[in-house]
């Protein structure tokens, strides 16, 4: 593992010391390798897991979300590029800094062994973020977006280093490989009820679970973009990464108290889909498609199924580099037209005929279309869910055919109708932007053949 | 009278749009027939309140038209050659490299489940009794991958 740690940690002195001119470039190359050598860990050749050191380890849960955190930093940096251009030079290295700096940590969290390292990684993540989103975002909003951002997710995540603590009393030991074999059942009682909802809790926040989800919106649409990007890829992910982890320590309870988080999560999804329909602001959209889409990952893994835990981790991958790639086309709206409301950069695609082409491919994945990864992973989701219980295929169903509407209006809102005069002179698309989408589209399309890398251990 | 009340009309009109902070005209206009004059509002300079609705999130923004002095420019940077190298890269690393061999590498990894299984095969078969020199000649066939369809959901 240090063979990608130590050099995402050195792109810290590469930014400092690098001239003035080539910043970006060089950042920009050496993050791109350092996703290359990344995808070695994809070669899983042991049933169990890839055990670098006692403290880092992968296996094929946490390799593809570690391939999508290392893929995404260099799409980030490219993403930014414009918005910093009249920043000073210490702001622009503060920035690369504060982006490596999250880089470094995403890392370390995927790969951590002990659960409170884990716990201490996921927490630490929360403070480049916060920094990018409160420091960098453009409106006055901005502020109240991070203290919702930071307060929910340490609310949710205080019990859980409690739970945590005690946990490694009782057992000594909180290392993921270890756990794996641990065969003794919680016992029922009141104090492990409360020790399964602190476990759960702080993964719930940052999903988000439905009802929990209020910091999300904000966080989202106040982000400058590379903090939206990580936001929707890989920060989500967290969530359901901690959750298929710690739920192989808290049977038998799971399969009673998942019920009214299932039901919310049920619920939650049309509900969100439902508001998508009713935005104006385009990243606002995309924040609640973004619960949306969680919501399934939510019922996949409480539902605990092989199946299930495909679909969960397929959906993860998927949803990251699409969410992704969404929100980078609405900040080459924004950049042009400096407004988030949809209509008003309509008609888009007389304007930028290949920037609707990506428009068109994005909102397709989002909808999952056949033979996207986005639609094997909300297939296996909806086939273990009606095999939990009929009856959810009425509301997957409902969600599917939401989700399809709302994806298809903000299409249509945005690039077709007659184009407003106010944006007839609008500038040509960069290489820039059509070489980012290309970057988030091509994994996709590419995952599409061979999937089975991201569908997770239990394939 | 006519001529006075159209002055006093057209002065309330040019008071009334400069509140609006709609432009007029700033000329005087005397009529040769009459004392009535038109001329442009005391209120002129007086703007009304802003209206407190935005329709821009980022408004007053100076945006740099990189392709007025670059035609050729790939948006990254206003250097041109900067600008150039940084597509160079971008693409040789991006596409080139990583995704070109990235996918090779991914597309030629081992099918573990395969090989995980026709090893299963040889040590049952050796713990069986067959000799060593048997396990060359195992049915790789056999190896065969669980059918995951007749596994629960």
């Amino acid at each position: 593992m240090l063979k990608i740690i130590i050099p995402t940690i050195m792109l810290m002195p590469l930014t400092w010391l690098s001239k003035k001119n080539m910043i970006w470039i060089n950042t920009t190359t050496y993050s791109l390798l350092i996703s290359l050598i990344s995808l070695s860990l994809l070669n899983q050749p042991s049933n169990n897991s890839l055990n670098f050191s006692l403290m880092f380890f992968s296996d094929p849960l946490s390799a593809p979300l570690l391939v999508l955190t290392t893929w995404l930093l260099p799409l980030m940096l490219m993403a930014s590029q414009h918005h910093l251009s009249k920043e000073p030079l210490i702001r622009k290295k503060l920035y690369i800094t504060m982006l490596t700096m999250l880089q470094t940590l995403l890392i370390m969290t995927f790969t951590a062994t002990e659960l409170i390292s884990f716990y201490i990684l996921f927490e630490a993540t929360l403070v480049p973020t916060l920094i990018i989103i409160t420091r960098w975002g453009n409106q006055t909003e901005r502020l109240n977006a991070g203290l919702y951002f930071l307060f929910y997710t340490l609310m949710g995540s205080l019990p859980l280093l409690v739970a945590l603590i005690s946990i490694q009393n009782l057992t000594g030991s909180l290392n993921f490989l270890l756990i794996q074999y641990w065969n003794q059942a919680l016992p029922d009682s009141w104090s492990n009820i409360f020790l399964w909802l602190a476990c759960m809790m702080a993964f719930m926040v940052k999903m988000p679970l439905y009802g929990l989800h209020l910091w999300l919106p904000k966080a989202h649409v106040e982000a400058p973009i590379a903090g939206s990007m990580v936001l929707a890829a890989i920060l989500l992910k967290l969530g359901g990464y901690g959750m298929l982890r710690i739920t192989t320590m808290l049977n038998p309870q799971t399969s009673f108290m998942a019920y009214p988080f299932l039901m919310l999560s049920l619920w939650g999804m049309i509900m969100t889909s439902s508001i998508c329909l009713r935005q104006t602001d385009l990243k606002s959209l995309i924040a609640y498609s973004s619960v949306s889409h969680m919501a399934l990952v939510i019922v996949a893994v409480l539902i605990q199924t092989p199946w299930s835990y495909m679909g969960a981790t397929a959906l993860m991958i998927a949803h990251g580099l699409t969410s992704s790639m969404l929100f980078c086309l609405a900040n080459s709206n924004y950049e042009r037209t400096h407004s988030r409301t949809m209509i008003l950069a309509r008609g888009l695609q007389t304007l930028l005929p290949l920037m609707a082409a990506w428009w068109l491919l994005a909102s397709l994945t989002n909808l999952a279309l056949p033979p996207s990864i986005n639609l094997i992973g909300e297939l296996f989701v909806v086939m273990s869910s009606f095999s939990w219980s009929n009856i959810t295929i009425i509301l997957m169903g409902t969600n599917i055919t939401i989700t399809a509407l709302y994806s298809l209006y903000m299409l249509i809102t945005t690039q077709r109708g007659k184009y407003t005069h106010h944006i007839n002179s609008i500038k040509p698309s960069f290489t820039r932007e059509n070489a980012l989408m290309a970057l988030h589209m091509t994994p996709l399309l590419l995952l599409s053949l061979n999937p089975k890398i991201i569908l997770g251990f239990t394939y | 009278m006519a001529a006075g009340l159209l002055g006093l009309c057209t002065r309330r009109l040019l008071a009334a749009a400069a509140t609006r902070g709609i432009p007029a005209a700033r000329v005087r206009w005397e009529s040769s027939s009459s004392r009535a004059v038109i001329a442009p509002s005391a209120v002129v300079g007086k703007r009304g309140p802003e209206p407190t609705t935005r329709w821009q999130e980022d408004p007053d923004t100076e945006d740099e038209n990189l392709y007025e002095k670059n035609p050729d420019s790939h948006g990254y940077d206003k250097d041109p050659a900067v600008d150039l190298w940084n597509m160079r890269v971008v693409f040789f690393f991006g596409f080139s490299i990583v995704l070109v061999l990235g996918s090779t590498f991914v597309a030629y990894l081992p099918d573990y489940r395969w090989s995980r299984n026709l090893l299963a095969l040889a040590v049952f078969a050796f713990f069986q009794g067959a000799s060593p020199r048997s396990l060359d000649h195992l049915d790789l066939n056999a190896a065969q991958i669980e059918d995951r369809s007749k596994r629960a959901v």
